[in-house]
This record gives C-alpha cells, structure tokens and sequence, in this order.
C-alpha cells in the first residue's frame, strides 16, 4: 500500500541515512544485544568475541560494578554482593518477596512495603539499578561495535508480565540512556524471527523455556500482521528449576545443609548447571565438588534418573500449553509451526514432549538462545525508519486484565487479558453512600475475582464530587493501555466534570521523581551542568516541533484551517520562538507544550485525512478485487 | 471516514448498521487502520503525534473487538437504542427459559469426567449458534424486545460456558 507513505521532510532523516538500533533480550540468565547490519541481523559479541552476557552484577566496596562474566567468576567467592537472576524481583514488591526469598542467594534490607532493595558493600540497590547496570554494558557494546550513539532499542519482556514488571524494565532501560521504541513480548520476537525468513502463516506456537521463566504463546500471521491469540506461562519456572532439582539431590546425597553458607549453596548450583548440561548428550555424567577441607563429593547422575527430577516441570508447562490453546480456540493439531525459545529447550526430553504434545517436530533453526534477541533487532530496525515503511505490523495484546477494586473486595474488569492494544475503555461507576464527595479509586490486574488475589497496581482519588443521594452520581472511568502495554487511568464525574488522571505507577514501583533522580546521580553532574544539558534538550524538541508544524502547515495549512485556528496557531508558534531565543529550558517546555495544545485539532485532522486516503485506497483495491 | 469518537462503531468502519457484518471486509478494513494509525507507524514522530496515535489506535481496536464478537455486537446494538442496557445485571424474563437455566447449571455442577463436558461444551456452542441467528432475525425484522431477550440469553451461555472451560481446565490440572 503505497498510499500509507505520508513523509514529513523536517521530520524524517535524509531518506539513506542508516539510524542506528538494536534489539535486547534481557534474560533471567543471560542477556544478549542485536542488530541489522548491511540487511543482515546478528546478535553482537563483546571484544573476547562472546554474544552472551551473564545477567550477573558484582558491586564492590568504592562503587565499583562488575557485569557479565567477571562478576560471574566471583558469584561463588563473593556470593551477597554478585547478584543474579535479578529479573526474577522485577517489578514486585517487598511482600512478594517472601516466597521468593529462600530461592535467592542474597540479602534484603529489612523493609515493609515498597521497592525491595538488595544489601551489597556499594550500599542498597534496587531490581531496577542493577537491570540498568546490565543494559549499560549492552549499549556500550552496541554503540562501540556499530560506530554510533543508538537511536532507540526494542527490549524484550516475558509475554506474561505485568503492568508493573513492564514499568520496572522500561525504568531499567531509561537509567541505561536507552530510548525505548518498544517493549515486545520474548515469544512475538522469536515468531518475528521466524517469520521474516520464512513468510509463515498460520498459527504458531512459541514454547519459550529458559532460565528462570517459562511462556508459551499462540499466535496468528496473517497477510503481515502478527496478531498475538493468547499467552500463557509461569513467571517462576524454568531452567533454574532443573539446577535446584540437581542440586538437592546433590546436597540429599552428601547429606549437606546450604542454608548458612551461601558460597557452598552457589558452588552446588554450578555444578549442577553444568551437570544438566553434559546430560543433554549423554546419557550418564559423573559429579564432583570440593569445597573447603572437608567436603569431597563423587555422584553419578544418569540421564533418566534425571528426567523423573524434571518431570514435573515439563508437564507444568504443557498443561500451559493446553490451556492456552483452549484460551486461542486452537486444537493441538491446528498448529502448523512450534517455534523453541530459550536454552533449556536444549534438553532432549523437554523437545520430545512438545513433539509429543503437537505432533510435529519443533522448529529450531534459530539458536534458541539467541533467537529473541534476533527478532527484537529486526523489529528495532523497522521501528528505526530503515525499512520501506510497509512492513508488518506487529499486534499485541494486555497479558493480563485490568480493572478496579468494587464494593465486596470485588474486581471489576474494565479491559480483559489478550485484548489487542492499544486499547482504551471506560465503564461508569456510582457512589455507595448519601452525600459521598470523594471516591478512592484502586486499580488492579490479574485474573481472579478477589481483590486480595490481584496483583494492587495503583490507588487514586477522585475528590470534589458534588453531594448527591447514593446511586446518582456518574464516574466514569478510562482505562488506556499503550502499544507497551502499559496503563494509565483516568475518572471523571459526568455532572461536575471533576476529573483526575493518573499515569499508573505501581504503588511499590519508582515514581517518575525517584528515576530522574538516580538519572542525575549516576552523572554527577554539577547543577550548571543539568540547566544546560536540560535547556539544550527542550531546544532539540522546540527544533522537531517547529519543523513539524513549518511543514504540515505548508502542505495542509490552508484546506485545514480556520483563519482564527490558524491565528491561534501561529500565535503560540511565535511564543515559543521568542522562548527559543531566551537560556530557559523550562520557559522553552511550557511553550511547546501550549503550541502543542494549539494545534492538536490540527494534527488530528491531518491524521484523519491519511485514514481517509488509505480508506479510499481500500475501496479502489476491492473495486479492482472484484 | 474520520476517528471522530462520538460516531459509532459501525460508521467508523463504514458497515450499514445491523448484525450481520461481513467479516472479512470489517478485518481487512481493521487492518488498513491499523497500517495507517499504529504507534510503531509514529516511533520517529513527535510526542503529540504519538499520542494521537494511540488513542485512535485504541479506539479503533475497542470498535474492532466489539464488531468481531457475536455477542459484544449483539450487545452494541440493543446498547444504541437503550443506553441503559447491562447484560451483566440483567436476565432474560422468559420463564421457561428461566426454568432451563436451572437445568443446564446443575448438569454443569453434576459433570466430573472430561468426555462428558466436552459433550456439553458442544451442546452449549450448538444452542449459542441458534440463538445467534434468531438475535439477527429480531433485529432485521426490528422486533427489539425479542433481540433483547436474546441478547440476553446469548449472555448465559457465555458465562456458563466459560464456566465449563474452568472446570475443563481445574480437571486437567488434576490429571496430571
């Protein structure tokens, strides 16, 4: 569809100017970075010429923060300061943390509510600090090896997480420097993989097992759009699972307890990684671990025994399987590809029982550990400007519904999971009591009935409301998700017209505050230095701003417009000029933020007027078509 | 065709008003939207534009949700003539019908073996089926108060056949 192209000169880069993207798999165990090349995508190696970077920090005593490999070599001897699995706490709270704790190898500062926060020699950290520390290192490695600042990354999160672990890595990646094009689901990205290469249609189902999280997704392509049917998963299973399951055999047999000494418990784990490991192709494997004078140990493990550990694992994640598809509408044999993501898949038996399950064998041409990323560099690439701008659109939809706390400690949902986004709804609410003014307002996701089931993601008020009998007053509520799948909510009282909006930050997540503070920390820059910094952005968004409306107005100014609507245009239009010309950053904000607001109809017209030109161009097709 | 949000569902994607909708003109034309207005089409554009983008991408995914669905659609077009139409509150007064709910929930809780609720399943989406066409015989002939009614029922199959499918599920979880 040629007609969809509608360039804006000031806008858009010369046409053969290459902008510089990459896609990142942020993984539970390893992270890796991705991008297209000369029309070649290839996940980028560091300069010892490894792709893989342990998901593993290391702070030291002056600040110091190791990532990847040389902070994996110290997770034994220096296990409270080398944290891993990190991603695991994304996004949840101190009280989630309980029945994760005994599962990780580190310390918590004792707290009640908000974000936990991980006692190392470097002083607190949060989940979302030592993500950045991960994402920093990825950049760095982008940026060296394509020659370039980048101009945006796609980072990928599991299918099933929620609004606030979404939130959490969108934080991660900002405390990076990293401009976010778009958050995708792990599955959605290998599918992208596949399916640039290969042009498949039909249902597909992403099986997607790796260290520490397990998804699978149903989706459907057709005609180039990639349209997500359901997910389903587990946040707190994976690989992971089967190194435990190896290391409490281990410790059972050697009759050892882990529980005081953390370097003995990380020393185990090792072992028994590597342990499943050499069992993927053999059938037998010999165990030996030393640690300090006393402990000598010499296990035989076969491959079978090792398979009865795990079983329970596997058959987890195919009731998953089976669920999701009744959640699609699709039979098991209606599959036509099974696509296998993630390291663990690697084991011989969890690839017999997909085999099993579907009925066909699984795709796996793609390295499995690398295809997430592969696909998030392709779709950075287009989301860059470096494709023709009629590529497939990739649909994706809420993992998880939302909706608010009722009377009864009842949810009421407003938007149900594996609605395509963006999505916007409202539903009307009313008050409980006479005379009520105010209403608290609790949003929540999750699947269940009760409240206290949900998972609580923000709380508001709606205040001002005039006094009126029970039942009478009209709130409505709307729910907007975006392309990220992230929520904000915004209420209204219809006859006073109070309304209240709210951006929806988790009630245990960074505020918006707290992240540009940590932003300004890790510079240290000295305040003159911020001022200038801050006043040379807003003079680069005025620039983009001015250029925008120079153009559009050029084009579709007259037809457009009123001759009033122009005035009031080109009146804010000569505010912010003036402004540009002043050393005020914020003065320069406030006027692109009133020019904005100016030529909203403007800009919403114009964007109507495409609709209208590509509508037309669908009639012509059918026209033709018939 | 403009995003003018006070418009309904079926003007925005140009379909005379009525329940049988030709479903693959209303995807094609749900795609050509979405080619045009989706926020991956605005990653290089300015803020305000992307936030345009989204809320007609919103809006345009709500319209396609509803006119995609038999029910929701159902449900739509009782809502346009009567705002204050909540098939969540609300239940069908025929009482033969009432009579047969009763029925049909006791064999729901009766049922413990996956055969049989398959069965059941397939009864249920046989009787939604018919149901679906007697609501756009109502509706073409303009008899409201019927459509309504069977808008109504059509929300009672809906709730207990997702009951069947948890069932479904918990009995599988179970087996294994």
């Amino acid at each position: 569809m040629a007609l969809l192209q509608i360039s804006e000169p000031g806008q858009s880069t010369a046409p053969h100017e290459h902008r510089l993207a990459a896609g990142i798999d942020l993984g539970t165990t390893n992270s890796l970075v991705a991008s297209v090349r000369s029309g070649v995508v290839e996940t980028l190696p560091d300069t010892e010429g490894v792709d893989m970077l342990p998901s593993v920090v290391r702070y030291t005593s002056g600040d110091g923060v190791t990532v990847g490999v040389s902070a994996l070599r110290y997770a034994t001897r220096d296990p409270l300061n080398t944290l891993a699995s990190v991603k695991r706490i994304m996004g949840r709270s101190v009280s989630d943390l309980a029945t994760l704790k005994g599962q990780l190898p580190y310390k918590f500062v004792d707290q009640d509510s908000g974000v936990p926060q991980v006692q190392t020699v470097a002083g607190p950290v949060t989940p979302v600090e030592v993500s950045s520390e991960i994402l920093k290192v990825l950049r760095e490695r982008a940026e060296l090896t394509l020659g370039g600042e980048l101009t945006g990354v796609v980072i990928t999160v599991p299918a099933y997480f929620d609004d606030a672990q979404r939130q959490a890595t969108k934080d991660a990646a900002k405390l990076a420097g990293l401009n976010v094009f778009r958050l995708i689901n792990e599955p959605t990205a290998a599918a992208v993989a596949y399916g640039l290469d290969q042009q498949a249609e039909g249902v597909t189902a992403v099986y997607d097992l790796g260290g520490g999280t397990f998804d699978i997704s149903i989706l459907r392509l057709t005609k180039g759009v990639f349209e997500v049917l359901s997910t389903g998963g587990d946040t707190a299973l994976g690989g992971d699972d089967f190194d435990r399951e190896i290391a409490s055999w281990i410790l059972e047999q050697a009759g050892l307890d882990t529980s005081h000494d953390h370097q003995l418990m990380r020393k185990v784990l090792d072992v028994a990684r590597s342990t499943k490991e050499s069992l993927s192709d053999a059938n037998e494997t010999e165990i030996r671990l030393e640690h300090g004078d006393e402990i000598r140990i010499a296990l035989k493990l076969g491959r079978e025994q090792f398979e009865q550990m795990i079983e329970a694992y596997i058959r987890k994640t195919i009731a998953w399987c089976r669920k999701t598809l009744r959640e699609a509408d699709v039979e098991p044999q209606d599959v036509r590809h099974i696509i296998m993501v993630g390291g663990s898949t690697r084991t011989p038996c969890v690839r017999r029982q997909v085999e099993d399950f579907f009925g066909q064998p699984p795709l796996a041409d793609i390295d499995p550990d690398k295809v997430v990323a592969i696909g998030a560099a392709q779709q950075a690439n287009i989301l860059a400007g470096n494709g023709s701008g009629t590529e497939m659109l990739l649909l994706d939809v809420l993992p998880l519904s939302v909706g608010i706390e009722t009377m009864g400690n009842l949810v009421s949902r407003i938007i149900d999971r594996n609605t395509v986004i963006p999505e916007s709804r409202a539903q009307e609410f009313t008050t409980f009591k006479d005379g009520q003014t105010a209403m608290r307002i609790h949003v929540v996701q999750g699947e269940r009935e009760k409240v206290e089931d949900c998972r609580s993601l923000a709380t508001f008020d709606l205040t001002g409301i005039t006094p009126m009998v029970a039942g009478a007053a009209h709130i409505r509520v709307t729910f907007q998700v975006d392309a990220d799948g992230l929520l904000s909510v915004s209420a209204q009282e219809k006859s006073s017209g109070v309304s209240a909006n709210v951006a929806v930050k988790p009630s245990y997540g960074l505020t918006e505050f707290e992240v540009e503070k940590m932003l300004e920390d890790s510079f240290a820059h000295a305040e003159d230095d911020m001022l200038a910094k801050h006043l040379a952005e807003q003079l680069v968004k005025a620039q983009r701003v001015l250029e925008a409306l120079r153009s559009a107005l050029e084009k579709d100014g007259d037809e457009l417009l009123s001759v009033e609507e122009r005035e009031t245009i080109m009146q804010a239009r000569m505010a912010l000029e003036d402004a540009c010309d002043g050393k005020d950053g914020e003065r320069i904000k406030q006027a692109v933020e009133k020019l904005e607001h100016a030529s909203e109809a403007f800009v919403e017209r114009r964007m109507n007027r495409s609709v209208q030109r590509v509508m037309r161009g669908h009639r012509v097709e059918e026209f033709e078509a018939d | 065709m403009n995003i003018d949000f006070t418009r309904n569902y079926f003007e925005l994607f140009d379909l005379a008003e009525g329940f049988d909708v030709d479903q693959e003109d209303l995807a094609s034309k749900y795609r050509a939207f979405q080619n045009t207005l989706h926020p991956d089409r605005f990653t290089g554009k300015s803020d305000q534009e992307q936030r345009i983008s989204v809320r007609h991408t919103a809006f345009v995914n709500e319209a396609y949700s509803v006119l995609k669905s038999d029910l929701k659609r159902a449900h739509y077009l009782i809502r346009l003539h009567d705002a204050e139409f909540d098939a969540d509150t609300e239940m069908s007064r025929d009482a033969e019908f009432l009579v047969q709910t009763m029925e049909l929930h006791e064999r729901v809780a009766g049922l413990d073996q996956a055969a049989a609720l398959d069965e059941l399943a397939s009864e249920l989406k046989q009787q939604q089926s018919e149901l679906i066409s007697r609501f756009s015989n109502e509706y073409a002939q303009g008899d409201l108060a019927t459509a309504k009614d069977v808008a109504l029922k059509l929300q009672f199959y809906e709730r207990l056949t997702n009951q069947l499918k948890e069932k479904q599920e918990k009995l599988e979880e179970q087996l294994l």
